[in-house]
């Protein structure tokens, strides 16, 4: 029990690191929570509503993201999408996941190739 | 409290219960946003068909108890008192604090026991005593706590902004005779609270005078109650320096500073203190002469001293503290005066 609760946290330390790129990566064109849900959910990240709403405060907060209610529709949604800021930040992030996924690939294969001096 | 009958009922209930524990700003939005999210979940799961109560509540369930929900939308640094970077010293002193505050007034109140002119019966001396603690130790704790919460909010101020700062300009490690034990400034704190909670808790009876089972408190209570707050402030007077000595662990010309001028403001204190007028118990006095004068002890020096009772006090309790403040200062510029030494010639 104790090694599954262990497991558990770290599992959730790695998603909590890596939605904010994987959120940022989706919002190109606005797209509201519940849709942001799906659309991660049928791409193998599987997140809470609890945890992404949130999230999306936050980082409409901090500038990374803008949004405007929709009253169009039957009920009123609110959208998000990416800022310059933000797109500007998702570049880096994208860029320095990319490096680390390869480098962190190399390390877990079986028989890692040393690093270069 | 009725049930609600329906699920919108239950919706509204969630909501209202999630948007009052958030900041007014976002309160309004964040309902609305959340009501809308909340509806997209219903209809996923129930189609067409009118939702049942049943289903808003699992549906609630699974974004988690309101104060859970709304918890997640406030930033980090205000769902905490104490943070990390602090909370370690925070559990010390607060231990610190609160063993002196309790070892002050249990042997105060014992003491108070022993007193045979009080009267009071043993069971109110017992509910004095517990509702003494509970006092005590609840200031102690709220005291300590505010503190500590200031340091927390306005910490952030307090760091350096370069980065590597903080690390180029790390202190040498101290050598043996430099190093002040972590104890010592520990032992000084305790024994400062426990007096002051001695003078506090017991001044009516402390420092007697046992003659023949009689007996005779030697300072007059009126007086040490009316300047309470200055024997408060002479007991404190040294904290800052024993705080600064737990913290740094070592002699400094920092340090030598504070010393200098906690111990000024002691001295100042104590000569004001007592010089106060009528601060010896009459009664005392009287006593002490009955009784060296039935004993043909009363020389004119020893009467001399009774007269100048007070400034020979103050000019132990100044000698005591010009050698503390003498040593500390000679230590610190021994200390300094090495380090200096050693930045020139590296190699000793």
């Amino acid at each position: 029990m104790e090694k599954d609760e262990l497991l558990a946290g770290m599992i959730q330390e790695i998603r909590r690191g890596s939605l904010v790129l994987c959120v940022l990566s989706q919002l190109r064109c606005p797209a509201y929570g519940y849709q942001l849900i799906t659309l991660l959910n049928r791409n193998g990240i599987p997140v809470e509503a609890n945890t992404l709403y949130p999230l999306l405060r936050r980082l409409e907060n901090q500038g990374l993201l803008q949004s405007f209610w929709d009253t169009q529709e039957s009920k009123p949604r609110k959208y998000y999408s990416i800022t310059a800021t933000g797109q500007e930040i998702y570049d880096t992030l994208r860029r320095y996941w990319i490096e680390s996924a390869q480098a962190i690939t190399r390390l877990l294969s079986p028989d890692p190739t040393p690093p270069q001096a | 409290m009725p049930q609600p009958t329906n699920p919108q009922e239950l919706i509204e209930r969630y909501l209202y219960a999630v948007g009052r524990r958030l900041p007014a700003k976002i309160r309004k939005e964040t309902e609305k946003e959340l009501r809308s999210l909340i509806d997209d979940l219903l209809e996923e799961r129930c189609g067409e068909s009118p939702p049942s109560e049943s289903d808003a509540m699992e549906i609630l369930t699974k974004l988690g108890t309101p104060a859970e929900l709304a918890g997640k939308y406030i930033p980090d640094s205000f769902n905490h008192l104490i943070g990390p970077s602090y909370y370690r010293y925070y559990k010390t002193i607060l231990a610190i604090v609160l063993a002196s505050a309790a070892f002050g007034i249990l042997v105060s109140s014992f003491l108070a026991i022993l007193v045979p002119s009080d009267t009071t019966p043993w069971y109110q001396l017992l509910g004095n005593l517990l509702s003494d603690l509970s006092v005590g130790m609840l200031a102690a704790v709220g005291a300590v706590t505010l503190v500590f919460a200031l340091f927390e909010r306005r910490g952030e101020r307090l760091q350096p902004f370069t980065p590597g700062y903080e690390i180029a300009n790390l202190p040498p490690v101290p050598k043996e005779n430099e190093r002040i034990p972590r104890h010592e400034p520990i032992l000084e704190i305790s024994i400062s609270l426990f007096l002051l909670g001695m003078f506090f808790f017991f001044s009516d009876s402390l420092l007697v005078y046992i003659q023949d089972s009689h007996i005779i408190p030697i300072f007059s209570r009126e007086v040490i109650l009316n300047h309470r707050f200055l024997l408060c402030l002479a007991f404190l007077a040294g904290i800052p320096v024993e705080l600064l000595k737990w913290i740094d662990g070592r002699y400094s010309l920092r340090l030598a500073a504070v010393v200098l001028v906690s111990n000024l403001a002691n001295g100042l204190l104590s000569a004001y203190f007592f010089r106060l007028p009528g601060l010896i118990n009459p009664e005392f006095w009287q006593t002490i002469e009955t009784v060296l004068r039935e004993k043909g002890a009363l020389s004119p020096t020893l009467e001399a001293v009774f007269q100048h009772w007070s400034s020979f006090l103050i000019a132990t309790i100044c000698i005591g503290l010009a050698v503390d403040a003498g040593v500390t200062l000679f230590r610190s510029l021994r200390s300094y005066a090495l380090n200096k030494a050693e930045k020139l010639n590296p190699q000793l």
